[in-house]
């Protein structure tokens, strides 16, 4: 069925497939980075927007 | 390393709160006027700077380019700063910044209600404002990049990536979509024609709402979240893989405003496919939000800042399953040109940027004036009045939606259509349009309660312009990759590197789908019997540029049996060739108008009924919401530009004769003069310099030229569906 589909498109297998694979190898690489980081590395990071100088006393 | 003491620059955030807080007000009473013109067309008060067709576009580019826009700026100056653990990279950019800014809103505001556009949506400015936008953005970026260069921290956190791609992206959009040649100060054309041109338009169109309405706020959500509910972004790891997936799939997904439209099939489909993928980066993203609150939602019980933060996040999240949901071809064959896709727009409008905004504002108000907020109860009442606006807004268009596709849809057991006068259809929608002022009202309450919670607030406060700060320099280090150290791990200290990286991701989407429709001659077939306008006939469509006629009228008859019969042979790729702009619409208050010139066709009207309809159209029929245009019977046609734009057409590859501009005024005369003849048959007396003859003229050639026998097989694009 799915080919069919894909078929009846004019320029699928030029344009969508093309387009689909390079953001598959996009997203596997970026996934593999993303799990590739340390935890103490991660906990670093996202503690940075507490560490301004801003002073927190007056809480809405 | 020894610790340097800096200040941080609060005044450039308090301006921009200013801003915020003044334009938002500005843009949505704007809207509000709208709304009550669909009861009351009269609302218009008969002048031409108040009609619907322009004051829309100041509408929507005052709510999105002024109050979500200086919104933005006001997060971003604040948040940068802080994550940067320095001051604005220069004081002179932040000002040029700030007032360039409020230039170009007063600029374009005037411009519009002027009828200075360029009729593209969300891109009306006319092409001095668009370099002047272009010129301040610029500074924007380098006043941004410059920040981060001279940073004190390391890593660059997340929200700054998505600031950095926000700034790159913008630049890209406004420059390729504004190519225009000058004709005049205030006029141009757009070098894109037709198909190509609704390519590129909605391309931007649809990654302003990627780029301007959403990146830089889930910058800010990744900021500001985690600041009020006092925790670390729930997890970083998945930050990541929401910003470069989201900023990949997001510049696929344009063609999605052009389904079932004369765009190429193909280029359609991938529009399809990357939208209803998009779902998954938008919603890692909402998720990562909402679930920064584990363990802390007694929090959002007393904090009106988590309040506004929590709906703003649901919003995105509702918003971004429904975009994908109105992609699908079954979908958007019954949603497209009705006003779920108003209702779609201001859930993210109204919700998402317009309360993470107002999250933003009772966050950091306080904070910059030393004080706490005047009233957490009135900001609580803010709340519930905007949710309760929200609603009130949204679903009486969806329920409008579903009664107009209906309507529009429906056959008698002969198979006729059902309601053949398009104006039933309008007339079954005066109560929800009525509901939806309501809505809208309701939200503009909300906010004067919160700008005088926000005023008291400031009035108590005690105002530090400059806040003292102190933290140790960065210590030097190579601009190549250290050992051990991976490839993006090097782009999250590299601003530079990191905005290119940013830059070839975007650009793989435009250029795959953009380039082959201008390489690829088979993406639009030409049809022999289409013709260049005649001087009057491009006269005459640019006073229905100028009015904003698309604002309520499409030019695109979809391949579906409903519309066939209702208005006449589906649009092809090949009959717009010479449209500079393209004018295709994007809802219909009115009817489809690319047939409305067949004669004997299922629109045609007689000159004189133009004439009349312009003149009152309340008078031909009691129900209509059209507003009048007296002054195009009253005012001269200026005919000083006609030659100057067939030569900018000849520029653009329009193929009207070598030296036809000389003689095109008198061409324009000789067509007005039957014109007029033809209205005096009728008992009506107009001369053939008026502005109305040329708007007429354009009316009349709607259609006519692919009016002919053969023409589908000629097209070759098949059968109309259901």
């Amino acid at each position: 069925m799915f080919n069919q589909v894909f078929q009846s498109v004019s320029g699928i297998n030029n344009y969508g497939l093309i387009s689909t694979i390079i953001f598959v190898v996009f997203f596997t690489i970026i996934v593999v980075y993303a799990f590739s980081i340390r935890k103490n590395e991660l906990a670093e990071f996202s503690r940075m927007p507490f560490e301004d100088e801003t002073k927190d006393s007056n809480e809405v | 390393m020894e610790n340097q003491t800096f200040y941080y620059d609060n005044k450039t955030v308090k301006l921009f709160a200013y801003a915020t807080l003044f334009w938002g007000v500005i843009g949505m009473v704007v809207g509000l006027l709208l709304a009550l013109q669909f009861i009351w067309p009269q609302l218009t008060f008969g002048i031409p700077y108040t009609t619907f067709g322009r004051i829309r576009p100041i509408h929507t580019n005052a709510v999105i380019f002024a109050f979500v826009g200086n919104g933005m700026f006001t997060g971003i100056y604040y948040s940068l700063q802080r994550l940067c653990k320095a001051r604005m990279f220069s004081d002179i950019l932040s000002k040029i910044n700030f007032w360039g800014w409020q230039l170009i809103i007063v600029a374009a505001a005037l411009t519009f209600a002027c009828g200075f556009t360029t009729g593209k949506e969300y891109a009306e400015l006319e092409w001095p404002i668009d370099i002047l936008v272009a010129v301040i953005w610029i500074v924007f970026g380098w006043n941004m990049i410059g920040t981060i260069i001279k940073r004190r921290t390391r890593h660059i956190y997340v929200a700054i990536w998505f600031y950095l791609a926000t700034f790159v992206t913008v630049a890209v959009l406004h420059v390729a979509n504004s190519i225009e040649i000058p004709i005049t100060f205030f006029k141009s054309y757009i070098v894109y024609a037709g198909v190509q041109d609704a390519l590129v338009q909605w391309w931007y169109g649809h990654n302003a709402v990627a780029f301007f309405l959403t990146t830089p706020f889930l910058g800010l959500m990744y900021y500001y979240l985690p600041k009020a509910a006092n925790r670390p972004i729930y997890s970083y790891r998945l930050s990541i893989v929401h910003f470069w997936a989201l900023i990949f799939l997001y510049i696929w997904a344009g063609p999605h405003h052009l389904i079932y439209s004369a765009l190429p099939n193909w280029t359609q489909s991938l529009g399809v496919v990357f939208s209803v993928m998009l779902i998954a980066p938008s919603w890692g993203g909402m998720v990562n939000g909402l679930l920064t609150l584990r363990g802390a939602w007694d929090k959002v019980r007393e904090d009106p800042v988590l309040k506004f933060m929590v709906v703003a996040v649901t919003a995105y999240g509702m918003s971004t399953f429904e975009g994908p949901m109105m992609s699908t071809k079954t979908v958007n064959a019954i949603s497209h040109f009705t006003d779920w896709t108003v209702g779609h727009a201001h859930i993210g409008a109204l919700g998402w940027n317009g309360f993470m905004t107002f999250a933003v504002l009772y966050w950091l108000i306080p904070r910059i004036f030393q004080t706490s907020l005047y009233s957490r109860k009135l900001a609580n009442t803010h709340f519930w009045i905007g949710t309760l606006g929200i609603i009130f807004y949204a679903v009486p268009l969806y329920w409008g939606a579903i009664t107009q596709f209906l309507m529009w849809k429906e056959f008698t057991a002969e198979g006729f259509l059902k309601y053949p006068n398009f104006l039933e259809t309008v007339t079954q929608l005066k109560p929800m349009y009525a509901a939806r002022a309501v809505g809208g009202a309701l939200y503009i309450t909300g906010i004067v309660i919160g700008i005088y919670n926000l005023i008291i607030t400031i009035r108590q406060g005690n105002f530090i312009a400059e806040e003292a700060a102190s933290a140790p320099a960065l210590e030097p280090i190579s601009g190549k990759r250290v050992s051990g150290e991976g490839a993006h791990r090097w782009l999250e200290r590299r601003p530079v590197q990191f905005t290119i990286a940013a830059l070839i991701v975007i650009l793989i989407g435009g250029i795959i789908e953009i380039v082959p429709l201008y390489l690829v001659k088979t993406n639009i077939p030409t049809i022999a019997s289409v013709k260049p306008y005649t001087p009057l006939e491009l006269q005459g469509r640019d006073i229905y540029v100028r009015e904003g006629c698309y604002t309520c009228h499409s030019q695109q008859v979809r391949p579906f049996r409903s519309e066939t019969e209702r208005y006449g042979q589906y649009s092809k790729a090949g009959e717009y060739v010479y449209d500079h702009p393209f004018q295709w619409g994007s809802k219909r208050n009115g009817p489809d108008l690319s047939r409305e010139g067949v004669v004997n066709g299922k629109q045609y009207k007689p000159n004189s009924w133009h004439y009349n309809h312009m003149l009152n159209p309340q008078k031909l029929n009691a129900q209509s919401i059209m507003p009048v245009y007296k002054w195009l019977i009253s005012d001269d046609l200026d005919m000083s530009t006609t030659a100057k734009k067939i030569r900018v057409m000849q520029m653009l590859g329009v193929p009207y004769p070598d030296g036809f501009d000389k003689i095109a005024n008198e061409d324009l005369m000789k067509q007005a003069s039957l014109i007029s003849a033809d209205l005096k048959s009728q008992g009506i007396d107009c001369a053939p310099n008026k502005e109305i003859i040329a708007l007429i003229a354009y009316l009349q050639r709607l259609g006519v030229d692919i009016h002919s026998a053969g023409l589908s097989a000629a097209a070759g694009t098949g059968n109309p569906v259901n």
